[in-house]
This record gives C-alpha cells, structure tokens and sequence, in this order.
C-alpha cells in the first residue's frame, strides 16, 4: 500500500503532557526566542488596573494554590527526576488527584521510580499510589505523612448536573515544564467528537508539565483535569470530565497504596477497555465505500475518523482510492507504549491502464509493504500470521491473519488483518484491520466481522 | 677417479656434448617447481647419491640465500628413497614436518621437499605415474551459446524494467540497462579472469561470462516462479525459501568461478562452498529465529499473481479463523521463551 503504517504517527498529534526530562529540554531549547519575545522586562509591567478577566485568573490562582503540586517522578538512588506533572488535593485527609501518565513510571517499576510532591511554597514530601483508571488516565496519590498537607483545603469538583456553556471561560493549572505554577485561560468547547470516551474540548495552550492539574470554573470548581493537547494545531487541548475522576475518588478513598507493579490491575481495566471497544465496533455494521465491484467495510465514524484520498491527477500507471479510519482514543500504558484502538484501511486499485503483469507487480508490492512493528519492539512478541483463501459469496480473497502477544499484559494481543480481493486480472482491493490489545477471541472475533464485511457488489452467477 | 659433474639442464635440452655411448641410463628426475607448482627445471639422475646445495660441487645447484651449501643428501637405498639433511639451520620441510639437520627421512613417490625457499620434487623412473586428466578446453561450449544467454540476460532485465515502468515510458529508458547489463557482466568476468590469469595463466574470460549469466539469469528466474507458484499453490514455503534458493544459485556461481580458478579438486571446493553456505544460513536462521520467533524473514506471501494462476482452493472465514486458533499456543511458548530468557538475564 503506498503508505506505511504507523500507529505511533499518529498518535504523536496527541502529546500526553506529562513533562520528561529530555523533553522539557528539548521545548525550552528550542523555544527560548519564543519565550524572551514574549516576556516582557519585569520593570515594563506598570501596576495599571487588571481587565476583568486577568482578576478572575488572579482570584481562582490566589484561591487554588494552596491545593495545587506538582507531582514528579524521582529515580530511586540518585533522585533526579524522571518526569513532572501537576496534581492537586481533594480531600482533607490529603488524597491527591493526577493523571495516570504522569506516575505510570512509578506504577509500573516501583522499584526504579518514586513518586514526590511540592508545593508552591516549595513543600516537598513522598507520596503513594491508591489507585488509577488508566482508561481515563486518571490516578489517586496521598502523601506518606499528610500532616505537611494538612489544613490547605481541598478543591471542590462542580456539579454534575450543571453543565457548561460552549465558550464559557476556564482555568487551567498546572506546572508547564517546570518552569513554576501557572495560570492558563481558555475556553470550554463541549466534547471531543468522536471520543470514544467522553473528553472535553479545551480551547487553550496546554504544554508539558501540566498535567493532571485541575481546570476550574469561574466559581473555582473543578470541571476537568488536564490531560494532553494536539500539537499539530494551536490551543486545541484536552480534559478529563470531573466525573470520572470523581468516581476514582471515590473507589479508591480508603484503599491501601499499591506496593508491587501496577500490572494485574492495569490489565484487569484494559480487559475492561477492549470488552467494551470489541462490543461497539461488533454491533455497528459497517458502511459502504461506494465502489462498484466490491463491498468494502468502512466503520461508522461514531468513535473513528475516516481521510480519503486518491491518485494525483498526472498519475499515468496505478489509480487508487485510500480511506483510513482511526480512533483519537488510545490508552495510555507507558512512555513508549498505547494500545486500546482500532483502524481499518483500504486501497482500491484499478489497473486498467497498466494491464495485467504491471498490475500484479504493483499489488504484489503494495501488498509487501505492511508494517508490524519492529524488532526492537520490547513490548510485544514478533508477530505470527495464518495466511489462507478465502471465499466471501463468491470473492476469492487472500487473507492474512497476524497476532502478537503482550509480555507484559497478560491475556491481550494485537490482531491485524490484511485482504486483497483476487478476482480480478487489473483491479482490486486491499484492506487492513488492525486493533490493538484485545483479547484473543475478541481478536478472531474482530477479524471475523471485517473479514465477512468484503463482498462483490452484485453476487455472481452460480456456476 | 673423476667423474662428470651432473649439470642442471632442462630434460628436453640437447645434450651438451656430443652423444656418448655410455652414457648411464636416467635414474630419477629432479623437478625445481616455481610458484604454482609446475616444473621450472628438470634435472636427470644418472646417479646415486644426489647432493643439493649451494655450492658449486652439488648435483643439484640452488640460488637461493636460505639454502646452505650443502643442504641435503638423496640416496636410493634399496629402493626406499632416503634424504639426509645436511649442515644447515633451516633444516627441509617434508609437507608439513621439519627435518632438521643430520636427520634422515624416507620420501614417498612425488613427494615435494621444501629446501630453504625452493620447493624440489623427485620422480624416479620406477615410480608409478598418476593417470592422465581430461583436458577441459578454454570455454566449454560454443561462443555462440554464450551471446544467447547474453541475449536471455538482456531480455530479463528489459522485461524486468517494463514491468516496473508506467506506460507510455521512452525507448531510451532501456538503453542504461541494455547497455549497463553486459558492461557489468564483463566487469566482473573481467575480475574473475583476472584471477584466472594469475593462478592458471589463463585468462578464460568467456567461461567466466558463461558462469556469470547462468547464475544471473537462475537467480532471477527462480526468484520469480517460487513466490509465484506459492500464490498458485497457497503454500507458502516456496515462497519463504525463494530468497534462499536465489542466494544458493548466486552463491553457487561464485563457486563456479572459484572452480575455474582452482579446478584441481572440485570435490574439496564443493564441500567447502557448501559449508561456508549451510554455515552462513543456519547463522542467520538462528538469529532471525531469536530475534522474530521464525527461521525465515518473510512473515505472509505477498505476491500476488494474476487470478487466472490460482490453483488453490477457499475456505469459508469461519474455517480460516478456526485454523488461526492455533497461533494462539505458537505466541504463549514465545512468551514464556522470552520470560525464561529475561528472567535468565535478571
């Protein structure tokens, strides 16, 4: 196909905004001009009246700093950080809401990283882990010794049955690089379309740093934890609903901090993700893509996003059509690692022009060129693939069925499904499924319905 | 009583005196071999013992700075040849051992002594001779066989550039190929020629051509009917051997052309071609077998031939699926292979 795939691409349009390092440097070093261009000299500032809206941002910092922290991830023995984020205090005994991502490193190798908090007023101390969602990328922490917390407060989540209005002003705070707290304007946008999960439309600069900070409302009330932001565009950023963090709160209030590696229950919710994912993509018939010989299976755009596009207009060998629909939703594992989605793509190849040896070459290579990870992926076995013909009312397809097993994930594996039609001497289509971290017979049961998705057009005469 | 001093003639040489009657008949041949082994002076025994050494007063006079003056002693005792190493410190090399000085050896029939830097031979009249060898002439086959294979080659490599171009391409975009083709093809024969010429002083360029199309064209023709017959058959081994099978043939063919170069021992050269080949295969099995869980590189047949090829029949998804089933214990023994071998490094 002429495109390789690469899932990591594309989820590099949404950076997580948990700070690394390396990271952070690399942004500072590469934005310092920015930076200086728009800072203005101390000494320019004039003490003139505020505008309304600076007073606000004022007024919710003043009110929300005591109850804001970064959260960073410490490399046990020599104690630099690995990475920050922000957090902040909902509960008087010291229960500490954050993302997921942001002490994943923590979760997953508790004997490699340790997770500490500071304050503004520049506090420090250790904190434990309670419990996460990794599906929402949300996480409870509370300080080993809360007494250094005690008495600051807490931040209230705003009601749920009080919605906001499209455009209403938020706040959002968090420790952006570690360069120190910060207050951030923006505005509310209703919900991500297409999330599989519900995710709310920040119309705001989020950078690195600030996640898991909370995003009040004018009255100081939480309406979402930061989360990540696409960096492909400008101020398009995004949030967790309050909802599910207060959920978290309260599943997770009284329990134990987790000792051992995070695993067993990150696995247990990831069972929990592609049940539901499986479930969805199952009950929804796939739509038509319009070709005049074959029935291709397109997904409903619900949960996915579908690009076409087509051969340029001077083209003079192969034509072809290509779609490819993705999920924004991905579940966040840890730095190196996301599963939990699904994509399905298709090429339609005509090629009448080329004539019947030149066309085998083209869709012989196009084909060839499918990616399955490399071999430097640590996370998943090498992949291995059942290959046979099979006859869908009549259309011979080759169909190529390849599963790779999670080490570390017990129980879950990467399906990918490639098809070409093999009817026709100069045309055809080749399709590919791919869903990644599902169970075993939710994978066969997958490739199942997008095998039974390809058909001809009109069923030929029986012979 | 003085007799006269055997002088290192060429054994085809005239006689240097007028033919006298009684002269003794030729006993042995002493062969002085240069680099390649060949006889560069024969030099006749009418007499026992022959002595070899620098010195003006041997039998068989060396110029050679590692040879002393009298380096070596060959007598005829009862048949069994014996050599006695004279006053020398570099002592004879009798194949691989070193007979230092005033030791004595036996030799066998074509032995080959090394003395200082010259490597000596002795034949006597009474050793039996090894059989005669077929004579394999400068190019086996006809010229003409080879400006075909060249014409095939061509062909091959003009049709393999049509079917990668668009239609409506130029005449001219063949021209690199149709030239560029045979210019390499006589490079590298050159090469190997020049080889050749070095080892057996012969240039033997157009076997060498031959040697090059014949893999080229074997290389290209199986590198098309195995994946092609795999599409067919719906196996798929024929296709996940094809890169094997191409390299065997380009593998052979470089053993061919060594062949030309060394054709004294084709067995050898085969057992040791064949080795380098399984040894190098299995290294890169093991290691893609390590580092993928499969011994071949291609993961699906991805050659897709036109319909009208396929033999093999369908099967219905749910059978396909059902056949799938079995990966699922293929990738939990590579999990817990891989869980051994982590834990083992822990």
């Amino acid at each position: 196909m002429p495109t390789r795939y690469n899932p990591r691409v594309l989820w590099s349009r949404v950076a997580c905004l948990r700070a690394a390092g390396t990271a952070a440097v690399a942004l500072v070093a590469a934005g310092g001009v920015f930076v200086a261009a728009q800072q203005p000299p101390p000494i320019a500032v004039p003490p003139a009246v505020p505008t309304p809206v600076s007073a606000s941002a004022q007024r919710i910092y003043q009110e929300a700093k005591g109850q804001l922290l970064q959260v960073r991830t410490l490399l046990k023995g020599q104690d630099s950080q690995a990475s920050v984020g922000s957090g902040f205090l909902v509960s008087a005994d010291g229960h500490i809401l954050t993302n997921y991502h942001v002490v994943s490193q923590a979760a997953l190798q508790p004997e490699r990283y340790r997770l500490v908090y500071s304050t503004a007023d520049r506090r420090e101390g250790p904190l434990q882990l309670l419990g996460f969602d990794a599906i929402h990328d949300l996480a409870v922490v509370k300080p080993a010794d809360p007494a250094p917390l005690a008495g600051r407060g807490t931040l209230a989540f705003r009601h749920r049955e009080q919605p906001l209005a499209q455009g209403e002003r938020i706040y959002s705070l968090g420790n952006p690089l570690d360069v120190g707290f910060a207050v951030i304007e923006g505005t509310y946008n209703g919900l991500v379309e297409r999330s599989f999960y519900p995710t709310i439309f920040f119309a705001g600069s989020l950078n690195p740093g600030v996640s898991g900070g909370p995003t009040l409302d004018e009255q100081g009330a939480v309406i979402g934890i930061n989360v990540a932001a696409r960096r492909d565009g400008e101020q398009i950023s995004f949030l967790v609903p309050a909802t599910f963090a207060e959920d978290l709160l309260q599943r997770v209030r009284g329990a134990a901090p987790l000792t051992g590696p995070a695993y067993p229950a990150l696995v247990e919710q990831l069972q929990a993700h592609q049940a539901a994912l499986t479930a969805r993509v199952l009950s929804q018939p796939w739509r038509q893509a319009g070709h005049p010989r074959y029935v291709i299976p397109l997904p409903q755009e619900t949960f996915m996003r579908c690009w076409g596009r087509s051969t340029p207009a001077e083209a003079k060998g192969l034509e072809f059509e290509h779609a490819e629909c993705q999920m924004d939703t991905r579940v966040f594992v840890s730095g190196w690692l996301t599963t939990g989605a699904v994509n399905v793509r298709h090429e339609a190849y005509d090629g009448a022009r080329l004539g019947t040896l030149r066309f085998a070459q083209r869709y012989s290579a196009s084909f060839a060129n499918e990616g399955f990870g490399g071999a430097g992926d640590t996370a998943r076995t090498a992949p291995q693939c059942h290959e046979r013909y099979v006859d869908r009312d009549g259309l011979p397809l080759r169909a190529v069925l390849c599963l790779s097993a999670y080490k570390k994930l017990t129980g879950l594996f990467d399906v990918s499904v490639l098809v070409a039609t093999v009817d026709a001497p100069q045309q055809g289509v080749q399709g590919r499924f791919d869903a990644q971290g599902v169970s075993f017979d939710n994978a066969l049961a997958l490739a199942a319905h997008y095998l039974n998705g390809f058909r001809l057009t009109r069923t030929p005469a029986a012979p | 009583m003085t007799e006269p001093p055997i002088l290192p003639t060429a054994i085809d040489a005239p006689p240097i005196s007028s033919p006298v009657i009684d002269h003794p008949p030729i006993l042995a041949i002493v062969d002085v071999l240069d680099r390649d082994g060949r006889a560069r002076v024969s030099l006749p025994v009418r007499r026992w013992p022959v002595t070899v050494g620098r010195a003006i007063g041997c039998d068989v006079v060396l110029d050679d700075p590692y040879v002393a003056p009298r380096h070596a002693t060959i007598t005829d005792q009862d048949g069994s040849l014996q050599l006695q190493v004279g006053e020398t410190i570099n002592g004879v090399w009798q194949k691989r051992r070193r007979v230092a000085a005033g030791e004595r050896t036996e030799l066998a029939a074509g032995d080959v002594v090394q003395i200082g830097g010259t490597r000596l031979r002795i034949r006597r009249a009474a050793d039996a001779l090894s059989p005669e060898r077929p004579w394999v002439p400068e190019a086996s086959g006809s010229l003409r066989a080879v400006l075909l294979l060249m014409l095939l080659f061509s062909a091959w490599n003009a049709a393999d550039l049509w079917l990668h171009d668009d239609p409506g391409g130029r005449l001219t975009d063949y021209l690199p190929i149709l030239i560029g083709g045979p210019i390499a093809v006589a490079v590298w024969s050159a090469f190997w020629s020049v080889g050749s010429k070095l080892i057996r002083h012969r240039f033997d360029f157009w076997s060498h051509v031959r040697i090059a199309l014949l893999g080229t064209i074997g290389m290209g023709v199986a590198g098309l009917l195995l994946p092609v017959s795999a599409f067919a058959s719906g196996w798929s081994w024929p296709s996940r051997i094809g890169p094997l099978v191409v390299s065997a043939i380009g593998w052979g063919a470089v053993g061919a052309h060594i062949g030309r170069l060394l054709p004294g021992r084709p067995r050898a050269l085969a057992a040791v071609m064949g080795s380098l080949f399984v040894v190098g295969v299995g290294l890169y099995g093991i290691h893609h077998y390590e580092s993928q869980n499969r011994v071949f590189p291609e993961l699906y047949v991805a050659t897709l031939a036109p319909p009208v090829l396929r033999v093999a029949p369908t099967v219905s998804t749910a059978r396909f699926l059902d056949e799938a089933k079995a990966l699922k214990a293929v990738l939990e023994a590579h999990l817990a292979d891989d869980n051994r071998s982590t834990s083992g490094d822990d």
